[in-house]
């Protein structure tokens, strides 16, 4: 039976600099189950600030959502959300969402949403595809909890298929794709890190940074009782991949800032406010 | 005796899945020993539990499938595609211990297969990747191997799931201290026929796009270990 209240929308935004070197939205377009913020330029990172909302506060069965955005011309944008991205409950049907970003011509982009939580019989799938040219960076963020935690919620949803390639000037150089089903063992690891695991992971990609990460040590040395971390390298020396396990959201939440300004130190640049009130 | 073509590469399959064949394998651990090293591996039912709940699926969803591919793309004569496949395995191993491990092993075993097979699909492919400054991984060296013994797919994936078992218990011999009774016992089970079979049979099913595992753990513990203060494998 089709879902009649389901939305295939989603946002395609075009990021460039116009002649006083100030970021901002060359093209926009969006449609529910996205909405999009006033954009903020912050004088100080010299960064276009994007929140993405969601009307429907989050994704329902038979949803579409596709997310493109291309940054050029030495732009830099950090793309965000007011809170979590929840995937709902699902009685049949999945959601689906794709995301595609491109990064051109010595440009930034951040690309950090809100938590994204996977509740009870809840059924979505994610593509995402990252393209960066040689000289421009990106820094992807993804986090993940099994549920609502607070409400005793955890790993009862339905499934969670995820892939994410990232490509520089076309060759692959980060191939991340699996599928979650908390009834078999593709959960096993997650789940038996801590009784409440959050999950982050930070992809960044960078010229800069192609040999060394000087706050790796820094990282590694994060780690507590209640706090995974560890960070390796990307295929062909593109960028790093740090990962993050956590087994509370304030540990979680500490480390993943902590790591994101540790990142901004290396790659010379100030991180922006998301501007959450 | 029963007419069959076994002859034609079992005894190359058994000498080739022999600890005195050069593959490289005993110097790593793949993420064990750092797991040990955290607390989360410290017995031998911890050993069998992570072999059965973490590499097992591990192997049924991401590296017998790619072996699969890679094996597919040589019976097709398509060098192209098992260029295509080498770096999306490079791309999905996603800690530089573990990407340079299968490098390494690849390398070693492309130059076995040439010197004891004179292979020259595996010399162009190897010809080919330096060209193009990449390296071998070890699943697609696998691949050139059994094609050029001529070991039909399931044999090619059994051999492939019995020496990721027998890597991770010959590594846990010095980091659990396991004796060679309890780890050919721990093997035993992860062979047992009931098991294997699903194994393969759900890898059979697995389609390139949905190709794939998650384990924050030991991607975590294979990071960690490159910054490790004391360590015996090198990854």
């Amino acid at each position: 039976m089709k879902n009649t209240f389901s939305l295939n929308g989603g946002v395609k935004l075009g990021c460039r600099r116009n002649g006083n070197g100030i970021s901002y939205l060359s093209s926009q377009r969006f449609s529910p189950p996205v909405h999009l913020s006033k954009p903020y330029f912050d004088e100080d990172t010299n960064s276009l600030l994007v929140n993405l909302s969601c009307p429907t506060a989050g994704l329902l069965s038979g949803d579409r959502m596709i997310c493109d955005i291309e940054v050029s011309d030495q732009a830099s944008m950090v793309v965000t959300t007011p809170g979590a991205t929840r995937s709902h409950f699902m009685k049949r049907g999945i959601a689906r969402v794709q995301q595609k970003f491109t990064i051109k011509d010595g440009s930034f982009l951040e690309f950090n949403p809100g938590t994204l939580i996977l509740q009870k019989s809840t059924n979505l799938e994610q593509v995402t595809e990252v393209e960066v040219d040689e000289d421009a960076e990106i820094l992807f963020v993804e986090k993940m909890l099994p549920g609502r935690i607070a409400h005793g919620e955890s790993f009862v949803f339905q499934k969670f298929s995820n892939r994410l390639s990232i490509k520089i000037e076309n060759k692959l150089v980060l191939l991340e794709s699996f599928s979650l089903e908390p009834d078999n063992e593709s959960v096993f690891a997650w789940k038996n890190s801590f009784s409440t695991p959050y999950y982050g992971s930070l992809y960044l990609v960078s010229p800069k940074l192609s040999d060394h990460l000087p706050c790796r040590d820094k990282i590694q040395s994060m780690k507590t009782e209640n706090l995974l971390t560890g960070s390796s390298s990307l295929h062909r020396s593109a960028g790093w991949m740090i990962k993050v396990l956590a087994g509370d959201p304030y540990e979680f939440k500490r480390a993943m800032k902590e790591i994101r300004n540790l990142i901004y130190e290396d790659i010379e640049r100030k991180p922006t406010d998301f501007r959450r009130y | 005796m029963n007419k069959t073509n076994d002859f034609e590469w079992l005894g190359g399959l058994i000498q080739t899945t022999d600890t005195l064949f050069p593959s490289g394998g005993y110097a790593h651990s793949y993420g064990l020993e750092e797991r040990v090293f955290l607390g989360q591996i410290t017995s031998g039912k911890d050993l069998e539990e992570f072999l059965t709940y973490e590499i097992l699926p591990a192997l049924q969803n991401q590296e017998l499938p790619y072996l699969r591919f890679c094996w597919q793309a040589l019976q097709n004569h398509d060098s192209a595609e098992l260029q295509t496949l080498n770096e999306e395995i490079s791309a999905w191993k996603l800690t530089r211990e573990i990407r340079e491990a299968g490098n390494a092993q690849g390398i070693q075993l492309i130059r076995m297969i040439r010197e004891i097979y004179g292979c020259p699909i595996a010399g162009e492919f190897q010809m080919t990747l330096q060209k193009k400054q990449q390296k071998c991984q070890q699943i697609s060296a696998m691949a050139l191997l059994r094609n050029a013994q001529k070991v039909p797919l399931q044999s090619t994936l059994i051999a492939w799931i019995y020496q990721t078992v027998s890597n991770f218990c010959s590594a846990s011999v010095k980091l659990l201290r396991l004796g060679e009774i309890a780890c050919q016992k721990i093997i035993h089970c992860c062979l047992e026929e009931e098991r294997i079979a699903k194994v393969i049979s759900k890898s059979l099913e697995v389609k390139r796009d949905n190709t794939g595992f998650f384990n924050p753990l030991l991607d975590i513990s294979s990071a960690r270990h490159e910054l490790a203060f004391s360590r015996l494998f090198i990854s």
